[in-house]
């Protein structure tokens, strides 16, 4: 009975939630329930670009993103990604290699022509100072987003953020 | 057949008992801990706000009374108490991962760990926590409680607190307390 619960816990739990507590690994996430409240709240800014980015928010329904700088980990989130991309069926988008690092895009695709269910982001071998989250240095970093996403939104969103891939990934929808 | 029976009753049992204990978990976390003195405790109802009912309209007032008070919690980390501290920090963990509460937003770094959680329907939570923890610092566990909280008029009770200068009422409650 015990053995059953754990495993039915344990298979419940993504790489994300696994390392929320991990030293070495840095967690962000924005849960369903919290898209839905932002919703709700229908702020209004008179700043086209921010009204165009709350359009975005209103778009998406889970975001999760983790670094970690932890050899191990990285295996180990290589792994939960290559098993999520068989099991969900994802598609790789493109890959691209920027400055030492390799960025992988996976999508889950709409119905509608530029636009996704799913989108993982799959960043490995950063060996520069691309990205810098106070004084860590990651190494890996795997972005997942849900919802009903417009590319050309998140490549924005990508350059924002400063990781790699953000201007390919703009550059994909133009053709 | 019996002890089938009888079996499952005490699983159904088992279940309900910690469907209970897991709600009330956190407050009884904060009530034990308020006799803790590496404990703050701080208990702001929302009429601390000092709001006059009048100027609010029926909507606003509506909204205001659906919030009821926030409670704070405080750990503050010293010399003394360093022990304590992981300790604590695994026990708030696991009251606010418990079933009780769905996460809205979770930030965790090796210095810092943020989490803000909805307790309820998001249209009427019941609750809203934060539980913010910082390694060299100590931790902060608030808690919004109402009923039945009108979250989408947030706003528009914000810019009426704004306008009755409400903001300031409270920080000089809070002072006073302080």
């Amino acid at each position: 009975m015990i053995a059953l619960i754990t495993a039915t816990l344990s298979w419940g739990q993504d790489v994300f939630e696994k390392y929320e507590y991990d030293d070495s690994v840095s967690y962000f996430s924005i849960s369903p329930k919290m898209f839905q409240m932002l919703a709700k709240l229908s702020i209004e800014t008179n700043d086209p670009e921010a009204d165009n980015f709350i359009r975005l928010v209103e778009e998406i329904k889970s975001f999760k993103v983790i670094t970690t700088e932890s050899k191990d980990i990285s295996n180990d989130i290589q792994t939960w990604v290559d098993q999520h991309i068989k099991s969900q069926n994802l598609e790789e988008l493109m890959r691209v290699r920027e400055k030492g690092a390799h960025v992988n895009f996976y999508v889950k695709s709409s119905k509608k022509d530029d636009r996704v269910k799913k989108l993982l982001m799959f960043v490995t071998d950063i060996n520069e100072d691309q990205i810098k989250l106070g004084d860590r240095r990651p190494e890996t970093v795997l972005l997942y987003l849900s919802g009903d996403i417009d590319l050309t939104q998140i490549s924005k969103l990508v350059n924002e953020m400063n990781l790699p891939g953000g201007q390919q990934l703009g550059k994909l929808n133009e053709n | 057949m019996k002890t089938k029976m009888k079996k499952l009753l005490i699983f159904a049992v088992t279940l309900t008992f910690l469907g209970c204990s897991k709600t009330q978990s956190i407050q009884e976390y904060y009530v034990a801990k308020s006799e803790d003195p590496n404990f703050l405790v701080i208990d702001i109802p929302t009429s601390f706000l000092g709001i006059n009912n009048e100027v609010l309209n029926q909507e606003e007032q509506a909204a205001l009374e659906s919030f009821q008070k926030l409670n704070m919690l405080m750990f503050r980390k010293t010399a003394a108490n360093e022990a304590q501290f992981p300790k604590e920090l695994e026990k708030v963990r696991e009251i606010i991962d418990g079933e009780g509460f769905d996460p809205l937003m979770v930030l965790s770094d090796r210095q810092f760990s943020g989490k803000l959680l909805l307790e309820g329907s998001i249209e009427r939570p019941g609750e809203i926590v934060f539980f913010g923890a910082a390694a060299d610092e100590g931790f902060l566990l608030a808690r919004l409680i109402g009923s039945e909280m009108q979250v989408e008029k947030a706003v528009l009770l914000a810019k009426a607190l704004e306008r009755e200068g409400a903001l300031d009422n409270a920080v000089e409650a809070v002072a006073k307390i302080l």
